[in-house]
């Protein structure tokens, strides 16, 4: 009877695995955009315990995952679950998560976009009072909110007193970064102003020991006496515009119930998923539930959730408070995987990141590229939309990444106005190692090429495609391509080899049937690649078209 | 002119052509997706359900948790194990060895009270098995100048099961037997700072201690039994109450790197005490004398190996006409000297002790360790042979510290007679 069931069990298990569908053809071609900000009513404000879900995540969830038969047995036998968002293009569709903006050949923001970033407004304006009308809670750093003489409202947070200009230019390259990859964060201003600009507003309070009682001047000015003065006496800040009607963070895991519009599980979405990739850069350790917001945006009862990533004044070197632990970034807070085998070779297991030299500039914090790996790099709780991670997420948060220019790198760390010029050298130079490592990495694991364009004559199809690799220079221009197009039957209907980044197929070698083009890349000193497949197909009016492209790992 | 016009017609048809033809990924956003929540396949459902009731133990755990989590008091310590000390705090006292059972108690600290690092504190515990202790210090080591200072203490104590095996390092340990320490301690010192690693200071205090019939029901506790069977080789005076005036000096060489959590560096500590009756006992007089030092060497990537090495020895006036209280003597056994062996087990005029331990890091607030201490006592140490019969146990821990400071150390001794668990809210060394 057990080994019946067992039988059963595997059927099952092996049933699942053969019969998928294949997610990467769809004759009407790659959906771009999602339907998922239609109308729903406003949900309450949720935000779980920060402790209880660091606790949950570090050590019930890895036991979950340890437990789960189906993932496990997906990952033995190579076929992990994809992203179940993705298009048929193997791309993320825009939603109210994501939207494309760069990394893709026809989508490109400017350098003079990214430095801007996001700007809904100039930021506070500086020329007239600002009224203070509630302390921050919460977070690494001391702040307050106040309301300009435009009536808009910002929070207003500073530096640590020893790292002058770390967390305001960490914060405001983050934003800018974030928001040029694709995802939703706050607009986020560095601004110099003068204390005797603040004033108190009527009504406001804070949360004394007694409860609440009015805010005073003296409460401000003990939050002044905690951060940086410039030497003229002003203060360097960073204002974050208030982004609105706020519900709480969205988890990495699972879908909001009272959010009709959240259909994929946000595990399984491929924006955060390649979030990894995309975060390694930059060191943005702190990529945690609580570093989210769903902000409900639209009318009550006519709105929808826009789903924002914020908090980004602990990447870089910058630890929000100080300088980053060099830990930060390799390891969990609690790294139950480092604790035990650093436990059980008593500590004859070192990790590379105890050989820190420590931080080089104050105002960057500990930020290095000798000893990062892409696959190492570890946020502060372990992420479930990162432990799903695959390595086709991970291509497509490598190939945003790669998409910087140095000029774009150049306009982000410009948006950080770092005073001392060494510095930025320092930050563009790692910038770039990491990067470059980021590239070589990922694109090692994935087929690197990309974005075909299909053009066709009467007689002819012809095809071109970017290989990244080489495109980003991460490798020499002698690659040989070969390819096979294969029929319904997996029959090979033409093979050949190319050198140049383009294919020319027969028009007679297709029918009313879906066509399979492999490409295999050969680089010189390397095994050859895994094939990339474009899905190709006959239409109306004999017109070829690509319904897919896949990228196998 | 017409040829030119059918040329210009032929060549816009052919870029319309073309453009009908050629296919680029271009993003389009208004090709919109029509989505459906994501639901789990048969086969899905199926594959989660051995998993699902393996995880039904630990969904129980998560609920459990999430209500310790929530709990206020839960939210205060884990605050205070990740905050650096304010001024003034209190802190919760624990601990467990087997002849107390659970301590459990409270402390109050209130820090640059005079002058900066100098401090007051008060520490009341008890135990499930009526252990108490209400303690008094404070310190300033600045107090009347620069270099000089004082430190008082007070302490009343009371333990109600303190093991006995008998005097003599060949005391066996299934003789034990127990009694009930009362014990009041008043000391006071003259702190004299002579260089910035040396501390000298003089010793003025007065010890009052009564012994009653142990507690504990599994052991034989009466006094006047004990004091009659010949195996526990006691001697008259051996188990009285006693009053003494205590005077001396100690002196502290500390060159360690940091105090809380070293790493590297030597730090000595050497008493010399002279003990006179006065009252009940002003028939006793005796010397003790005691060498403490700790070496750390750090080997790599702080991995640490401890050291320390004591000698305690007591020595009694010729003119005495009762033997030395068992409870001054100088004793082996617990989380102090020579683990894994219960309190008290094994008792005489002096000790020495070796230890070695082996620290390495697994976590920014977490150190593991394992340990070796040998250790005997003796009679008289000179007469004897040093390195025979010696005691030895080995165990490992881990240590909770943060800020410089541990926390907390827990650990495990093992010897050849027993396995003793320590679970203690400071570091001994």
């Amino acid at each position: 009877m057990k080994r019946l069931i067992l039988l059963l069990f595997i059927m099952v298990i092996a049933l699942q695995l053969s019969c998928a569908h294949n997610p990467h053809i769809n004759p009407e071609g790659p959906f771009w955009k999602d339907d998922d900000t239609k109308a729903i009513p406003e949900p309450e404000y949720d935000e779980p315990s920060l402790i209880w879900l660091s606790f949950q995540r570090t050590t019930t969830d890895q036991l979950f995952e340890l437990l789960d038969i189906d993932r496990n047995i997906r990952k033995i036998s190579g076929k992990p679950t994809q992203a179940k968002n993705s298009n048929c293009y193997d791309e993320v569709p825009n939603s109210s998560w994501f939207t494309n903006r760069h990394g893709h050949p026809d989508t490109r923001l400017s350098p003079e976009e990214i430095k801007q970033g996001l700007q809904r407004t100039k930021g506070p304006d500086t020329s007239g009072v600002w009224k203070v009308f509630r302390p921050k809670v919460g977070g690494a750093t001391p702040g307050f909110w106040i309301e300009d003489i435009h009536g808009d409202q910002y929070i207003i947070k500073f530096d640590p007193l020893f790292n002058a200009e770390m967390a305001t230019a960490a914060a405001a390259i983050g934003s800018r970064y974030f928001y040029a990859c694709g995802y939703n964060t706050p607009q986020e201003t560095i601004v110099f102003w003068n204390p005797d600009k603040l004033e108190i507003k009527k009504g406001a309070t804070i949360k004394g020991k007694n409860g609440k009682r009015p805010l005073t001047m003296t409460d401000i000015d003990s939050i002044l006496s905690m951060v940086n003065h410039e030497p003229d006496g002003s203060i360097r800040s960073l204002a974050s515009l208030n982004i609105g009607n706020v519900k709480g963070p969205f988890m990495y895991k699972g879908t909001k119930d009272d959010d009709p519009n959240d259909w994929c599980p946000h595990e399984h979405r491929r924006e955060l998923r390649g979030l990894y990739v995309i975060g390694s850069l930059v060191n943005h350790y702190d990529l945690k539930d609580h570093n989210s917001m769903d902000v409900y945006v639209g009318e009550p009862g006519q709105g929808y959730l826009k789903h924002y990533l914020m908090d980004f004044g602990s990447i870089l070197g910058s630890d929000g408070k100080g300088d980053k632990h060099p830990r930060k970034g390799y390891a969990n807070m609690f790294d139950l995987r480092d604790i035990l085998v650093t436990s059980f070779t008593l500590g004859l297991k070192s990790w590379a990141w105890q050989n820190s030299l420590g931080p080089r500039y104050s105002s960057i914090g500990y930020f290095e590229s000798d000893i990062f790996e892409p696959n190492k790099f570890d946020p502060i709780i372990p992420n479930p939309a990162f432990e799903q991670m695959t390595y086709q997420d991970a291509y497509w948060g490598a190939k945003i990444v790669m998409s910087f220019t140095e000029e774009d790198l150049i306009a982000l760390i410009d948006a950080g106005q770092y005073s001392n010029p060494e510095a930025k050298a320092y930050l563009l130079k790692t910038l770039k190692e990491r990067q470059r490592k980021i590239g070589n990495y990922w694109f090692d694991k994935i087929n690197p090429l990309d974005f075909p364009e299909l053009s066709q004559s009467s007689e002819t199809i012809n095809i071109k495609f970017h290989d990244l690799a080489v495109e980003y220079g991460l490798e020499d221009d002698n690659a040989v391509y070969y390819y096979k197009l294969l029929n319904e039957n997996n029959s090979i209907i033409h093979e050949a080899t190319v050198s140049k980044t383009e294919i020319v197929l027969n028009v007679d070698q297709f029918d009313s049937g879906i066509r399979e083009l492999q490409i295999f890349t050969e680089r010189k000193g390397k095994d050859i690649s895994k094939p990339v497949i474009f899905y190709l197909m006959k239409q109306y009016k004999n017109n070829v078209k690509i319904i897919g492209i896949e990228h196998p790992g | 002119m017409r040829i030119q016009l059918s040329k210009y017609i032929f060549i816009s048809c052919l870029i319309a052509f073309t453009s009908i033809v050629s296919h680029a990924t271009v993003i389009d956003t208004t090709k919109v997706r029509i989505t459906k929540k994501v639901k789990k396949t048969t086969a899905e459902i199926i594959g989660d359900i051995p998993g699902e009731i393996l995880k039904l133990p630990f969904y129980i755990l998560d609920f459990s948790i999430e209500q310790i989590t929530f709990h206020t008091p839960m939210k205060n310590v884990l605050s205070w194990i990740g905050t650096p000390r304010p001024a003034a705090f209190y802190t919760p006292v624990a601990g467990y060895n087997s002849s107390a059972g659970f301590k459990y108690g409270i402390s109050f600290k209130f820090q640059d009270v005079y002058s900066k690092n100098d401090y007051f504190k008060t520490k009341i515990y008890y135990s499930t098995n009526k252990y108490q202790s209400y303690q008094i210090k404070t310190r300033s080591k600045d107090f009347f100048t620069k270099d000089f200072g004082f430190d008082f203490y007070f302490r009343y104590k009371k333990r109600p099961r303190e093991d006995f095996f008998g005097v003599s390092n060949q005391s066996v340990a299934h003789m034990s037997a127990n009694y009930n320490l009362e014990n009041t301690e008043v000391k006071t010192q003259l702190l004299y700072n002579a260089y910035e690693q040396a501390d000298f200071s003089f010793i003025l205090g007065y010890l009052s201690t009564n012994l009653y019939n142990g507690e504990n029901p599994d052991l034989p506790g009466d006094l006047d039994s004990i004091t009659s069977n010949t195996d526990y080789h006691l001697a008259d005076g051996n188990l009285d109450d006693s009053r003494f005036i205590t005077y001396g000096m100690e002196i502290e060489y500390d060159l360690r790197n940091n105090k809380g959590q070293p790493s590297s560096g030597t730090h000595l500590i050497s008493q010399l005490i002279r003990y006179r009756g006065v009252g009940l006992s002003d028939d006793l007089r005796f010397s003790k004398y005691s060498i403490d030092v700790r070496q750390y060497l750090h080997l790599w990537k702080n991995r640490i190996i401890a050291l320390r090495a004591v000698v305690n020895r007591l020595n009694a006036y010729k003119n005495n006409t009762k033997a030395t209280p068992i409870y001054i003597l100088s004793s082996l056994g617990g989380k102090d000297y020579l683990r894994g062996y219960s309190s008290g087990r094994f008792v005489d005029n002096d000790f020495a002790l070796f230890s070695v331990e082996y620290r390495y890091p697994i976590h920014d607030f977490l150190d593991l360790f394992l340990f070796h201490d040998q250790a005997r006592v003796y009679g008289n140490l000179t007469d004897e042979e040093f390195f025979t019969n010696w005691k030895s146990s080995f165990g490992g821990g881990m240590r909770i510290w943060k800020s410089d400071e541990v926390k907390a150390v827990f650990q495990i001794g093992k010897s050849n007679e027993a396995t003793k668990l320590y679970l203690e809210m400071e570091a001994v060394w």
